[in-house]
């Protein structure tokens, strides 16, 4: 159903979007884990902006985290 | 990949679907995984599992695609760009996130987007109401209600970066969110 969704917004493109799609990264698109439907709390997480899953020791001093991974 | 590739290619749904089930929460990733951010999902769960109960969890964000401004393959916030160009992506995005929801049946909604969002959140669910949880004010722990959101309990608070940062607020928000949910 999701993969439904998303076909609907990949063909909803305009000429005025297709015009500056090119200024934007692909989109994050989900798919439910395999113990999703079957679990009793199914929680959804939703953040701010889709920038990069990256995190070093140069972010933890941003946020003032205790850092132990090594890098 | 722009999102221009995405649009012309059948097959950009399948890849990308894949990618996201392959990074699993940055579980291969150990600096990733690491983060508050991952930490703070992971610590959801555990919440419920620690109980006895089943709990599984997706992520995903209200802004969809990173804008690419400086042609050096860094994703940039939305912030950065042109008003018009911007106003093009939110109108196509619009109603995905909405639909997404309806799909999933989650059994508990948390926006760890922080308040600097909700005019995005105002746009994508019409009628949406905040209501502060006690002992949070507004900006920290808000329930939303919409009709886009169903019967769901729904909640706005921090990003897990700046709760992490702020050690008043911890994981008390989460917690206290989940004490509202079951009442």
């Amino acid at each position: 159903m999701l993969a439904e969704i998303y076909e609907s917004y990949r063909r909803a493109q305009t000429a005025q979007l297709l015009e500056v799609s090119n200024t934007f990264f692909v989109p994050l698109l989900v798919q439910e884990p395999e113990d999703w439907r079957a679990a009793k709390n199914r929680i959804a997480f939703i953040g701010q902006e889709t920038l990069d899953w990256k995190f070093g020791a140069e972010d933890a001093s941003m946020y003032n985290y205790e850092w132990n991974c090594p890098d | 990949m722009s999102l221009t590739d995405f649009l012309k290619s059948a097959d950009s749904i399948r890849d990308i679907i894949a990618g996201y089930r392959q990074f699993d929460f940055a579980s291969a990733m150990p600096r990733t995984r690491g983060s508050p951010f991952w930490r703070y999902f992971r610590g959801v769960k555990e919440v419920f599992t620690e109980r006895g109960e089943t709990a599984s969890a997706i992520f995903t964000n209200v802004i969809r695609c990173a804008a690419e401004t400086q042609g050096a393959g860094q994703g940039y916030s939305l912030w950065s760009i042109d008003e018009n160009i911007r106003r093009t992506y939110l109108d196509w995005q619009k109603g995905l996130l909405t639909a997404e929801l309806r799909a999933l049946a989650p059994t508990l909604i948390v926006f760890v987007s922080g308040p600097y969002y909700d005019d995005y959140l105002t746009e994508e669910f019409e009628g949406l109401e905040m209501t502060a949880v006690e002992p949070f004010d507004e900006r920290v722990l808000s329930r939303l209600r919409a009709p886009g959101l169903g019967d769901v309990p729904a909640y706005r608070t921090y990003h897990p970066g700046y709760l992490n940062r702020v050690k008043r607020f911890g994981f008390g928000t989460l917690e206290a969110a989940i004490r509202d949910a079951e009442k």
